[in-house]
Formats: C-alpha cells, sequence, structure tokens
C-alpha cells in the first residue's frame, strides 16, 4: 500500500489532470470525479501521516482506511466497503473538512449513476469550494505540500 | 451374536440389578426388555427431534423477528427524523421529494437517498448537515450510515438507476397518518 508521499504524488498528478481539461467544462462529470479522487488521496496521505484514528470513542492504529474494514464489530459500525470506511473516518476524525468531503462523495456518485449533465457553475462551486478547502486544510497541517493552480 | 449381547447389555440400566439376580437367564430377560424399551426410546428420539426442530425455528424466527423490525424501525426512524428536520431548518429552500432506501439485512447498513428540489446555493449547508445526521447515528447507534442525495432541480435524473440502486420510496402519506395516531 502506498505511503504518504505517493499518495501525494498522485493527488498532484490526478490535480494536473483536472487542470488540464477542466476549464473546458467539457467534461463535468470527470471533473467532479477526478475532484473527489484528489480528495481521497488527500485523505489517505493524512491517515498515513498520522496513524491514528478514533472511532466511536475508540483510538485505532491504521495506516490505510480500508484497515477499518478488518476491526472487530460493533466498532467498525457495520462498515463494508472502502469508501464507507474512508468517509467514516473522515465523519470522525476530521470535522473541519468533513461537510466539503461529503459534498465531493456525494456528487461524485451522482455525477457517475444518477445525473451526467453538471452545469459549469456547479463544477466551479465543487473545485473552487469544496476540493480547494480540502486542499488548504491539508496545506496548513501538513508538510508535504499539495499545489494547486486554482 | 456379539453385537446382540452388547445390545442387550445396554438395556442394564434400565432395571435394577437386584431383581435382574433373581432370574437364571439374564439374557433373555434383557431382550425381552429391549423389545420393549426400544420402539420406546426410538419413538421419543423422534418426537425430540421434532420438538427440537419446532423450538429451534420458533426461536429463529423470534431472534430474525426483533432483528429484522429493529434495522427497519431504526431505517425509517432515520429517514423520518431527518425529514422532519430538514424541513425545520430548510423550510420551502429546500424540499425533500423522495425519501429511498436500500436495506441490507444481512450487514445492516443504512444507505438513503434524499430527491430534493430546492436551491442550489443551500446545498453546500446541507450536504454539511448530512454529515452531522451520519456522524450522529454512529455515535448514537454504533451503525454506519449513508445519507446521500440529489437535487433534482433544472437536471434529468436517470430515474432506472436510482430505482436500482434506491428500491423502497418511504410512503410519507402513511407515515405522517402514522405520527399522528
Amino acid at each position: 500500500m502506498p505511503n504518504d508521499s505517493r499518495h501525494i504524488a498522485h493527488a498532484q498528478h490526478n490535480i494536473e489532470f483536472l487542470e488540464s481539461f477542466y476549464k473546458s467544462y467539457n467534461f463535468n462529470d470527470w471533473s467532479v470525479t477526478v475532484s473527489f479522487y484528489i480528495a481521497v488521496h488527500i485523505i489517505e496521505a493524512i491517515i498515513f501521516s498520522t496513524k491514528r484514528v478514533n472511532i466511536g470513542g475508540e483510538s485505532y492504529l491504521l495506516e490505510h482506511s480500508d484497515q477499518l474494514l478488518n476491526l472487530p464489530e460493533p466498532t467498525a459500525g457495520k462498515v463494508t466497503n472502502y469508501h464507507g470506511a474512508r468517509n467514516l473516518i473522515v465523519g470522525q476524525n476530521f470535522s473541519a473538512i468533513a461537510g466539503w468531503f461529503k459534498i465531493l462523495y456525494n456528487e461524485s456518485r451522482t455525477a457517475r449513476y444518477r445525473n451526467y449533465f453538471f452545469e459549469n457553475w456547479r463544477i466551479d462551486a465543487i473545485i473552487l469550494f469544496s476540493l480547494r478547502e480540502i486542499v488548504k486544510w491539508y496545506n496548513n497541517a501538513y508538510p508535504i505540500k499539495v499545489r494547486v493552480g486554482f | 451374536m456379539l453385537n446382540r449381547l452388547i445390545n442387550t447389555r445396554d438395556y442394564l440400566r434400565y432395571i435394577d440389578t437386584e431383581n435382574l439376580k433373581l432370574f437364571t437367564s439374564e439374557e433373555n430377560l434383557l431382550t425381552l426388555l429391549g423389545d420393549y424399551v426400544q420402539p420406546k426410546i426410538e419413538q421419543a428420539r423422534k418426537e425430540g427431534y421434532q420438538k427440537a426442530q419446532k423450538d429451534f425455528a420458533e426461536m429463529v424466527e423470534k431472534t430474525l423477528k426483533s432483528e429484522i423490525n429493529g434495522y427497519i424501525k431504526l431505517v425509517t426512524g432515520i429517514a423520518d427524523n431527518t425529514y422532519n428536520k430538514i424541513n425545520d431548518i430548510f423550510k420551502e429552500s429546500l424540499l425533500i421529494i423522495e425519501t429511498r432506501a436500500k436495506f441490507s439485512f444481512g450487514t445492516h447498513r443504512i444507505n438513503l437517498l434524499l430527491v430534493v428540489e430546492g436551491d442550489h446555493d443551500k446545498e453546500i449547508e446541507f450536504a454539511k448537515f448530512l454529515q452531522n445526521v451520519e456522524t450522529e447515528v454512529f455515535d448514537k447507534d454504533s451503525f454506519f450510515c449513508e445519507i446521500l442525495y440529489v437535487n433534482k432541480r433544472g437536471v434529468e435524473l436517470n430515474a432506472t438507476s436510482v430505482a436500482i440502486d434506491f428500491p423502497l420510496v418511504r410512503n410519507r402519506t402513511k407515515a405522517e397518518t402514522k405520527n399522528a395516531q
């Protein structure tokens, strides 16, 4: 499994990809999904870096969110997939950006399965608010920086 | 012969040794005893098996019923509480058109999809509100809860995909009638 610098390198790779096309507004659905996966790598980098998460008042040593799936019930709260595990960790540990991450997760699922047309202003809102807030929060707290042009 | 001997000796536990010693043909008495006792044992086994099966089935039914109803009650409770709070907080600016659910009896996951219609500028606040509900459910009930939403204002939803992912719709009229009673 990747370490924190590998996760950030992949987030950076995805940012460059996003910046290469999002302002054309021709692939708004993919802009949403790429934004979400940038945030996923940032979150995974933080988990690897801190190596400790709190779930339901208990503290656990983890390096990756999917390790939460190996914890005994009911502590893991019936989480059965990677996204669920990560969402739970974010909700329980990173309240400052939990709402922004929720938007990215929700919108990426909407873009893939429920509504394939996203208006331009919505893409701007997703990238300039949700994603940028997560990047800003991360850059303020962690040494390996993420560079964004938006 | 050996088998017969072993079988008949098995019936020794049904007769007092003192009584057995009163007769010379011990094996003959044990054979007669076996002919009398064995059908009764088999009948008892049969009845016991049927009763145990019935008891076990009833126990499983009772446990499953309690578990299933508890899970459904939890999901509908979260759906209704969320609906009521959203109505209080967002009022006409963001209306819930449908509360859809996917039940996972094996995992007891709580998966809801709120189809809403309302002001787009309320969505950030709305998403944060749902995030707080999810955290609250986990802290209170130790259940992982995922509440997604989609704003149908000005967009065309893939109704088939929505119906496949979240096949059940909360019957709002019946829910309100029940709550009013």
